[in-house]
Order: structure tokens, then sequence, then C-alpha cells
């Protein structure tokens, strides 16, 4: 299995970077260290797994990456930019157009339907509306959900759901792809092809970061990062 | 920041889903703008219907009254009296007056009338029929004649009087009515004016050589009731107007300020009656937008519950992208789509009402700026109820967007 390390795209630049980040919550009088010193490179390319136990600070670590939130202390660089000195208004625009993040529980927009809920981002990005029907049917059409389009997400089974929602973080083709247990609210079927999605996005040349607590999707990865406690445990580095 | 077209998009897609609590939020902004437009409409037909009434008032008419019309309550001249009395040496000191093309003593007084062996209490009105025809245009005869200056005993009743005053007897042409127990002729009936200032048609008219023998035991020697004035074509009638006040108020000794008299003049009657219907639409238009107020009440109140049922949706937008900015103009927008509903609603009710009141014969004048406004204020409405709300809505952290995983 070369396809990890020799694929097209993969040019070695460095498209996330995170320097001793941290994230504390205070609870009360308690300080929850969610986030505990994290050293981290993410390659043009890379599809990194991030596994671990519940509670041991996965999901606040991509939300940090993801710019959802700030850290309590430590820098990310987005494409060798340091966030620290983005505005606002920055932040969401580099959410838009080179973060697509995935969540567990799809949330995808009740009052739209297929189509619409995967042109959200480029209603958002002003793009013209003969290019936001062909980017959407597209894209949606990659997911296969042709046959989709005018349903509303409570008439979808959850893979499809997710598959919408993959479809709406792409559409903006976004450099990185950030999935928070992409698979965590699907069956086995509809989580091992999402998975095969995400993987056919790595080829693609994407960048993907998936959590997960599977070690059976983790291996799906080229790199298995381990974390306990706010910390990184270990990384393993699949041939 | 998104195109207009797709924040509206948005929008509406949102209140397709919404629920009985948004159509009732906007049953409110339809009982609002319906009040404002019904009672601003009618305010407006009333000033409209007062002013074309009052336009039959000749524009070179001025009528002197026996009461101080500027005196307020407090006010007494210096007899302490703030009306006196009108006699024929004022009609004679008025005629002297150059740009004076008429002048004619008029007697008013409530009289008993019997016709069949009913009697009514009625206002009679002596006049000068040649001056009075030419000085009010409303009077125009439908049946028989109108009075001669050379008539003794003649009266001609208003359209109203004669078909209704004495019940099922409608009084006709040479029928005969007995006033304060003297006989006289109905030579002839007026056409209807509609006027309700003038009273002409529930009135009764005899010369006022008649009236002043009539009524002799009411009135002092040379005691007149009022005094119309036409004044001459070309000249400028409030200075013919004051002309005349100063001529009485110089025969009285009275000061400026303290007469003991009135004039009525179109430019009075203007300004008095225009002041009081304008109030009045404002008035009804103040009370109106009051519950206007309550429904823009309802609509925060609707968009601070539907932000916070919404956060996780607010927090998916920030997730994928969307800005502040972005956030504001889509639950701004929202908030004002749910007030323009209810002003598209209301102004389609209100127009119904209107309709339907106008065949009732009340006084409406829809007018094309009312109904524009209502249109813009109810979005406006939407908007500024929905602010604090939106305001909320964009700052909703896209961590929102994960909580509860
Ligand atoms: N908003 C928050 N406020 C306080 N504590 C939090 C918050 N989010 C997460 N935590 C805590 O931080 C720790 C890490 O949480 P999380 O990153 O969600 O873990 P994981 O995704 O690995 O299960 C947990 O102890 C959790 O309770
Ligand atoms: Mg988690």
């Amino acid at each position: 299995m070369a396809r990890q390390h020799m694929h097209p795209y993969s040019d070695g630049a460095e498209v996330l970077r995170a320097h001793g980040l941290h994230k504390v919550y205070a609870m009360g009088d308690e300080e929850v260290r969610a986030v505990d010193g994290i050293d981290l490179s993410v390659k043009r390319g890379e599809f990194i797994s991030i596994l671990g136990p519940s509670g041991s600070g996965k999901s606040t670590l991509l939300q940090l990456l993801g710019l959802l939130d700030k850290p309590s202390a430590g820098k990310i660089f987005i494409d060798g930019k340091d966030s620290d000195g983005m505005g606002e208004n920055e932040r969401a625009e580099a959410r838009r157009r080179k973060i697509g993040f995935v969540f567990q529980s799809f949330n995808l927009i009740g009052t739209l339907d297929v189509y619409e809920n995967v042109a959200v981002p480029l209603m958002l990005e002003e793009v013209p509306e003969d290019e936001r029907r062909e980017k959407t049917v597209k894209i949606l059409s990659r997911m296969g959900l042709s046959e989709r389009l005018a349903h509303y997400p409570n008439q979808l089974s959850g893979g499809q759901m997710q598959r919408v929602a993959i479809a709406r973080a792409l559409v903006l083709n976004p450099e990185i792809i950030l999935a928070d247990e992409p698979t965590g609210n699907l069956d086995s079927a509809s989580g091992l092809e999402v998975m095969k999605i995400l993987r056919e996005l790595h080829e693609a040349g994407k960048t993907v970061i998936v959590i997960t607590h599977d070690t059976n999707i983790a291996r799906n990865a080229d790199k298995i990062i381990y974390i306990k406690d706010g910390k990184i445990e270990r990384t393993e580095v699949l041939a | 920041m998104m195109k207009a077209r797709d924040v509206f998009t948005y929008g509406t897609h949102s209140l397709a889903h919404s629920q009985l609590r948004t159509w009732l939020t906007i049953l409110g902004i339809v009982i609002g703008i319906s009040a404002v437009i019904v009672l601003v409409s009618i305010g407006q037909g009333l000033n409209q219907s007062v002013q074309e009434q009052l336009s039959q008032f000749g524009t070179s008419t001025i009528i002197v009254v026996p009461v101080n019309l500027q005196a307020g309550s407090g006010f007494r001249g210096p007899n302490g009296a703030t009306s006196g009395i009108l006699t024929t040496n004022d009609v004679e000191l008025i005629r002297k007056i150059a740009d004076v093309d008429m002048v004619s003593p008029t007697l008013s007084q409530r009289a008993v009338v019997d016709f069949k062996g009913k009697n009514i209490t009625a206002s009679v009105s002596g006049i000068e029929p040649s001056v009075y025809q030419q000085v009010f245009s409303e009077i125009v005869v439908g049946d028989g004649r109108y009075l001669s200056d050379s008539d003794v005993g003649a009266v001609v009743l208003g359209n109203d009087m004669a078909a209704t005053g004495f019940g099922k007897n409608e009084v006709k042409v040479n029928n005969r009515v007995d006033i304060n127990g003297k006989p006289f002729r109905v030579v002839g009936i007026l056409k209807k004016t509609g006027n309700v200032f003038a009273s002409v048609d529930s009135g009764m008219f005899m010369t006022y050589t008649d009236a002043k023998d009539l009524f002799s035991d009411r009135l002092l020697n040379k005691e007149v009731n009022s005094i119309v004035v036409k004044a001459k074509d070309g000249s400028n009638v409030d200075e013919v107007a004051d002309e005349i006040k100063v001529a009485l108020r110089n025969k009285r000794g009275e000061r400026e300020g303290e007469e003991d008299f009135g004039l009525v003049t179109p430019s009075f009657i203007n300004s008095t009656v225009g002041s009081i219907t304008s109030l009045l639409t404002v008035f009804l238009g103040a009370i109106a937008a009051i519950s206007l107020i309550v429904g823009g009440v309802g609509i925060m109140n609707t968009m601070f519950m539907a932000v916070v049922e919404r956060t996780r949706e607010i927090g998916t937008l920030k997730a994928i992208g969307a800005k502040r900015d972005e956030i504001l103009a889509i639950f701004l927008v929202e908030s004002g789509i749910i007030g323009l509903i209810g002003g598209v609603i209301g102004v389609v009710l209100s127009i119904a009402v209107l309709l339907a009141a106008e065949q009732l014969g009340a006084p409406v004048y829809i007018s094309p700026f009312v109904i524009a406004g209502a249109f813009l204020i109810s979005f406006l409405i939407g908007m500024v109820s929905g602010f604090v709300p939106s305001w909320n809505a964009s700052k909703v952290s896209p961590l929102e967007a994960l909580r509860y995983e």
C-alpha cells in the first residue's frame, strides 16, 4: 500500500500546525485541562486519525484546529498563517474556504432541503446562481444523492444525512476536512460508506483528520495520533 | 456579505416551516396595521368630506356672529362678556365699507312648527332671499320655487325637514305649516346638500321681514342674530374682515382681542376645522399605533424564542463560515418579513373593511401614501423589534454546533 505518501498532491507543505496548544475550561472551582500541551504538524494530503478514550480532549483539539474556538495558550498556523492575527471575520472566512467540518450529528438545517443545505456555503461565498447549481448538483451526485435533492433532512437516513453534510463540507473545495466521529451516529454499513468517502477524498488530495474511538476506522488513515488526558500519547505511522 | 436575495430566501424558508407562534405574531401585526390604516383612512375621509362641505361656504363670504370666537373659556371682556348683540345699525355700518359687495341681516330662532297636527321644534331662519342665495351656493331649489324678497307668509324647507321632519307626513309644495301659531305656505323645497355644518337640510327659511314679525317678542329692537357679508370679487376677504372688525370694535369702544362679536371667514374655518380634523387623524393614528407597538413586542418575543431554539442552527452556520453580519442580516430580515407579511395581510384586510365602511356611508379616503407607508412601517417594525434578538443570534459561538454531541 504505497498510496499514503505517494499520491500526486502531497507536496509535503504544512497546512496545519499546532504549537504548545492548551485549552483550559473552568468548571466551578476546578480547571479542566481539555488540551494540555499539544504540538502537531499536518502536511498537505495527509490522512490522520485521532484516537483516544472519551473525555481525552479529541473534540476540543479539533475545534481549535478548525478555528471554532480559541486556545487558552499556544498557537495554530493555518497555511503558515498565525490564527492569533486573524479577526473574527477572517476566521469565519477561513472556516468557509479552507476547512470543511463534518459533525457527528450531521447538523443539517431542517428548514432547508438537501440541495439548499449543500448550497449554504456557496450562498455565503456569493457564488453566482448558475455556478452554484452546477457545483451543488455535481457534489451531490458524487455522494450518490442525485435522487434526493428536494428531500428534507428528516426524510433521510443517517447515512444519507452524513453524506449531505460531507457534500456541504466539500462544496467550496476546502483543503482540509475535519470530522468529529462522523460515524458515531451511524450503523456499521453507513459508517463504512462514510469512511470510504473520506478515504476517496484523501486519495483525491484532501487533508483529512478524523476523530474516532473505533480502532478499525482509525486504521484507514496514514497516521494514528493517540490522545490521553489532553496530551499526545504516541503517534503511529501506518505503513 | 451574502446577497440580499439569499438572505430573503433563507428567511422565507425558515418562516415556511414556522410554528403557530409565528402566525399568531403575524396576527398581532395584522391587527395593528389594519387599525392604523382603517382609523387613519377614516380620519382622512372625514377631513376630506369636511373640506368639501366647507368649500361650499363661498370664498368671499364673511359671517358676523355675536360671540367672540377666539376667546378662551377664561376670558372676559371689559363688560365681563364675550358675547354681545348685533343690530341693524351694525349692518348699515358694514354696508359703508368699500370692499363689501352685499350685506344682509339674518335671524335664526327655534320655533314650534305644526304640520297636519304634528308639532315639532325646528330652526327657522329669516334671510334676505336674493343676497342669501348669492352667498350660499348650496341653496338649490328642488321643488317649487325659491323665496323672493317681497314674499309674505312663505317658507322654503330643507330637504330632510320636508321629507322626514314631521314623521310619516311628507311636506309638499303649497302645503300649509303653522309656525308659532301663524300660518305659512310652503313655496319650495330645497335639494339635499348633505352638508352637516350648514344645517340647510333640516332648516326652514322665510324672509327677514316675516321672521322679524314672528320673533318680535324675543328680540330687542333692531337685534339681528348674525350678519352675512359678501366681499367684492377680487378683494382680499381677510382684509375686508379686518376692516369690519375694526369698524365694529370702534363703534363699541372695545380693545383688540376683547370683542363681544366674532367673524367667521373662509380662512378661519379652514384653520379651525382643518386643525381639528388633522388632530383627530393624528389621535386615531396614535391609538392605532399603540396596537402596532404591541405587535412589535410580539415579534420581539417570537424572535427571542426563535434565536434560543435555533442556537444550534446558528452555531452550524458559524462553523461552516457565516460571519456575524450575515447572521445578523438573516435574523433581521426574517423578523422584517414577519412584519411585512403582517403588513400585507393587514393592508388587504383594511382595504376590505374600508370598502365595506364606504358602502355603509362612512367617509373614507384610502391614500396610496398610507398603503405604501404601511408596507414600509410593517417591515421596519419587524426589523426594529427583531434587532436585539438578531444581535443575540449574531453572538452565538460556532461551538454551539457541537454542543450536546
Ligand atoms: N465547554 C466545556 N466546558 C467545560 N468543560 C468542557 C467543555 N468542553 C469539553 N469539556 C471537558 O473537556 C474534556 C475534553 O472533552 P472533549 O474534547 O469533548 O473530549 P472527547 O472529544 O475526547 O471525548 C472533558 O473532560 C470535557 O468534560
Ligand atoms: Mg468528542
